[in-house]
């Protein structure tokens, strides 16, 4: 085996550096340019650097004849082309690393020409010990630059240490602020869910309220439909009542008129009543008449029965004094004797007549009354019969009256009717104020369905605008996450590099020997240089990640800062909705009452005196008193005659009884008074009456029958023409025997009653006798 | 077709007309259907489809004629707010019934003297209604037993001029009213809204 010199060894030890001087190489700007222009990455070098460290081992021993030029090259700054100026043209050290059998048979050509080249060598020696010495002084000076590098090495350790700590705490900062942002997201969240929450709820409430306004709105129906069914019902009631007004004033006009009528008819009868009294009493005057003539008749009878006694007297005188004149006076005395019979006769005739003419007054008095009583009670009866279809009408009316009634409800009589129509009215005017508040509720509600709406749609945008912010900040973070793995990379790359140094050093350390003097030189400076430049870059990273991820922060603080103001504005701006939706609620709830209070007024009929005045004609007064007195006359008449008819129903009532009552007595009366007449003067009187033939007027005709006559149709009879009698002329009074008392009694001597008296006395004697 | 145009159209003076006319048989039916005059006192006349009872006592006819044309003319000038026909009693001087007619007038009419559209017929069946309903108020009005007088008041505006024969009177208001609200008639120009308020009692 090969022994190694300690230069070789050196050159060895310098060969293990080579890599990692490689790698030092990277990071100084000056030496860049100094790379061919192909090879300008840094991973270049490195590979570079590895495949000439394996082919160092590769090759063993004979590496380390070839790592000093690269040494040599690395202090001094040369190329690797400028070996051959160093060590001299006879230097055979540069030698293709990669030809292990060409390399063999160098160093074999090395040993051989070595003891040739002794004493060159030796003096080579003795300056390469000077070299040594100059390289041992400069290999001190390294020693304590070393030392102060290894402090510099271990500040920068310490850097490290500090960056890391930066670096970590930095992670802590992004580890917080992602929890921060987990936090704020998770708030958007909540915020979102409570957003959603609401907008559910609002929902709900709209849902809540479009329910409600259907339901006011079909209590409106409902209401609207009990107004219409009652304004039917009363325009029924109005109809049915209106139709029974008309009857009644049909029926009203119709009793006025019967009234009328009635009183018309009672008028005239009253006319005719007065008529037939002013007959009568004319009758009763001419009857006076015919009295005071008969009675003057009477007195001068009286005056002659007087002259005739006197006459008498003065007879009887002469007839005392004058005796001689017998026969003559005799028959003047029996003619004064049957003259004062007769005018005795006539004057008890004429009491009779005078009593018959009293009774007979009487009679037709009491007749004339009963007439008219007669024809009260036919007036009577006929008001009656209207009285009483009257009262079927009445009671049909009433029992349409019940009917109708029947089919109100809750009336149960005819007074119920108004009431009922009343309380309908009220409860139409309730409906139509319910159906007016329901109205103006499913307004407000229609009102608050909007705001909700409004709300809603504001509340939707700011959930939109959230969940915006919410995927920005989610973006944010995924950015912020891959910056977080980029960093941690860097970190990883800073790591393995400080391993990587860590190793290389501790290869320094284990592989240093006081002979590697060339090996070192000046290596670890440059190295540590680099690291520091390195570290300092990595520094300057590491901050401007760290300035980055504070600016991050911040405005994902602003951006939380900013979405918590929007939030609390919101909430502030529903709060103030709410109040505000409350305070309208009030307001509309004071102007209501206030509406309701000035309808009142208005119903009362109230005035502005600012904008308005109240006018009328100031001549008024006249005719509303006219209307007034004629109104109340009216009333008084309409009063009075309704009393009038109560008054005559009743007097008719009483008079129909009488009249009734009065028949009976009459019909009595004139039964027992014809009775009596038959069996006092012994003749049956009928009476009736006919028209005479000539003049057309009414005549009374009497037929009598004697008590005494031979058969039926011996009857007289009599006609009374204006208070004179005369005796018609039948079969029987034309019979010889009774034309001669005619002619005696009647034709004669004009006296009836003594024809009667003595066709009495005939027949009598005829019956009797014979 | 085109009279049929011509006679949808209202102008103010029209709908004054149509309105004082309205007025005037109102009156009049209220007059018989409260029974402030006797009923001999009226005659029946065919009016908007429907027979109508008019008082025909001279003093009263001549007073409610005079009114309504004082009506009209204030209804020309847009000058009256209401009339009023109180009945109140001639003993006690109660006011027992107010019948309002509250008048609305389209002041675009007035002012700018624009003609408005509506058909005769709507305008008739509207006046129907309201005397159909002044008909049937006899049955929820209480009774009148006083004899009683009436009186019309016109709501006019303070600047209209008060014409001969006529003076300022009291609103005559009852105190504790019930009011029913009647129909309405609306020319388009004028708007007359009705209302009877009459004195309540509790016991019938």
């Amino acid at each position: 085996m090969i022994t190694r010199s300690p230069v070789q060894r050196r050159r060895f030890s310098g060969l293990t550096e080579s890599p990692a001087m490689d790698q030092q190489e990277r990071p100084s700007p000056t030496k860049r340019p100094r790379v061919p222009p192909d090879v300008d990455d840094n991973d270049f070098l490195s590979r570079r650097a590895l495949e000439v460290y394996n082919g160092a081992q590769r090759s063993g021993s004979h590496r380390m004849i070839a790592l000093p030029a690269r040494q040599e090259n690395e202090l001094g700054s040369v190329e690797f082309d400028d070996v051959d100026e160093h060590f001299g043209p006879g230097s055979s050290y540069v030698l293709d690393c990669d030809n292990h059998d060409h390399l063999n048979g160098s160093i074999r050509c090395t040993y051989k020409c070595r003891n040739m080249v002794k004493s060159e060598v030796l003096e080579s020696l003795e300056m390469k010990e000077k070299q040594v010495g100059e390289l041992q002084i400069s290999v001190k000076s390294l020693r304590s630059k070393l030392e102060i590098v290894e402090n510099s090495e271990k500040g920068l350790v310490q850097n490290r240490k500090s960056l890391e700590q930066v670096v970590a705490a930095s992670g802590g900062r992004e580890a917080s602020m992602h929890a921060q942002r987990l936090q704020d997201s998770a708030k958007a969240d909540e915020m979102l869910r409570t957003q959603l929450k609401r907008c559910h709820e609002l929902q709900a409430r709209l849902q809540e309220e479009l329910q409600l306004k259907a339901e006011a709105e079909a209590t409106a129906r409902a209401a609207e439909a009990q107004a219409l069914e009652a304004e039917e019902e009363k325009m029924k009631n109005e109809e049915t009542s209106m139709r029974q007004i008309h009857q009644l004033n049909r029926e009203l006009n119709r009793l006025r008129r019967d009234s009328e009528y009635s009183l018309n008819r009672l008028r005239a009868e009253s006319a005719t009543e007065m008529k037939k009294a002013h007959l009568i009493t004319e009758e009763a005057d001419t009857l006076m008449a015919q009295l005071e003539e008969e009675r003057q008749l009477l007195a001068q009878t009286v005056d002659e029965k007087q002259e005739l006694e006197h006459k008498l007297a003065e007879a009887m005188k002469q007839l005392a004094t004058r005796s001689t004149t017998g026969s003559e006076a005799d028959t003047v005395i029996k003619h004064l004797q049957e003259e004062l019979k007769k005018s005795s006769a006539d004057v008890a005739e004429a009491r009779k007549l005078k009593q018959l003419h009293a009774n007979a007054a009487l009679l037709k008095e009491q007749l004339h009354s009963e007439k008219m009583r007669a024809n009260r009670a036919e007036a009577g009866l006929t008001d009656l019969v209207n009285l009483q279809s009257r009262v079927n009408e009445l009671e049909a009316e009433l029992e349409r009256w019940s009917d109708t009634i029947e089919v109100i409800p809750g009336a149960h009589s005819r007074d119920d009717i108004p009431r009922c129509i009343v309380e309908l009215q009220r409860a139409a005017v309730a409906a139509t104020a319910k159906t007016g508040e329901a109205t103006a509720q499913l307004a407000q509600l229609q009102i608050e369905l909007e705001r909700a709406q409004r709300s809603k749609i504001h509340a939707d945008a700011r959930t939109a605008s959230l969940q915006d912010e919410v995927a920005e900040a989610m973006t944010k973070a995924s950015r912020l996450e891959r910056k977080v793995a980029m960093l941690s990379t860097e970190n990883d790359g800073l790591r393995r590099i400080l391993e990587s140094y860590d190793n290389e050093e501790a290869v320094i350390a284990s592989h240093r020997k006081p002979g590697d003097k060339i090996a070192s030189l000046a290596t670890p400076e440059k190295s540590k240089d680099s690291r520091i430049q390195e570290l300092s870059s990595a520094l300057a990273d590491a901050q401007q990640n760290i300035t980055q991820l504070e600016e991050a922060l911040l405005q994902s603080n602003n951006l939380t800062t900013e979405q918590r103001q929007k939030i609390e504005k919101f909430t502030e701006d529903i709060e103030s909705a709410k109040t505000e939706i409350k305070s309208l609620d009030r307001e509309a709830g004071h102007l209501r009452k206030e509406v309701a209070t000035l309808e009142k007024m208005l119903g009362r009929g109230e005035f502005n005196p600012a904008t308005t005045k109240v006018l009328h004609l100031i001549n008024n007064v006249g005719s509303g008193e006219s209307s007034a007195k004629s109104a109340a006359v009216s009333r008084g008449t309409e009063k009075a005659q309704s009393e009038e008819l109560a008054a005559l129903t009743k007097q008719i009532a009483s008079l129909e009884k009488r009249e009734v009552r009065y028949r009976q007595i009459f019909a009595d009366k004139i039964s027992l008074f014809r009775e009596a007449c038959y069996l006092l003067f012994g003749y049956k009187v009928q009476m009736h009456e006919e028209k005479d033939s000539l003049t057309q007027m009414p005549v009374t005709v009497f037929t009598l029958q004697s008590i005494y006559a031979s058969s039926d149709d011996d009857k007289l009879l009599f006609q009374l023409i204006q208070g004179r009698m005369d005796m018609l002329a039948t079969d029987f009074t034309t019979s010889p025997e009774i034309s001669r008392q005619v002619t005696t009694f009647l034709k004669n001597f004009k006296s009836i009653p003594a024809f009667m008296a003595n066709l009495t006395m005939e027949l009598f004697n005829k019956t009797t006798l014979s | 077709m085109a009279s049929n145009v011509t006679r949808d159209v209202i102008t103010l003076k029209g709908s004054a007309a149509i309105v004082s006319e309205f007025l005037n048989y109102s009156v009049n039916s209220i007059l018989y259907q409260r029974g402030i005059y006797p009923a001999d006192d009226f005659t029946m006349v065919k009016k908007y489809g429907m027979s109508l009872l008019v008082c025909q006592q001279e003093q009263v006819k001549g007073f409610i004629d005079t009114n309504t044309k004082q009506i009209a003319t204030w209804l020309e000038t847009g000058n009256i707010q209401r009339v009023v026909m109180v009945i109140a009693s001639i003993a006690t001087k109660e006011v027992l019934e107010r019948w309002n007619f509250i008048i609305e007038s389209d002041q675009e009419v007035l002012e700018k003297g624009v003609a408005r559209e509506k058909s005769d017929k709507d305008i008739r069946t509207e006046i129907q209604g309201i005397i159909r309903q002044i008909v049937s108020s006899v049955t929820f009005l209480p009774n009148i037993e006083d004899a009683c007088t009436f009186d019309l008041l016109a709501y006019t505006s303070v600047e209209s001029e008060v014409p001969a024969n006529w003076g300022e009177s009291d609103a005559q208001l009852i105190h504790n009213p019930q009011n029913v609200k009647l129909r309405t008639v609306d020319t388009a120009v004028h708007k007359v809204e009705a209302m009877v308020s009459y004195k309540f009692t509790e016991e019938f």
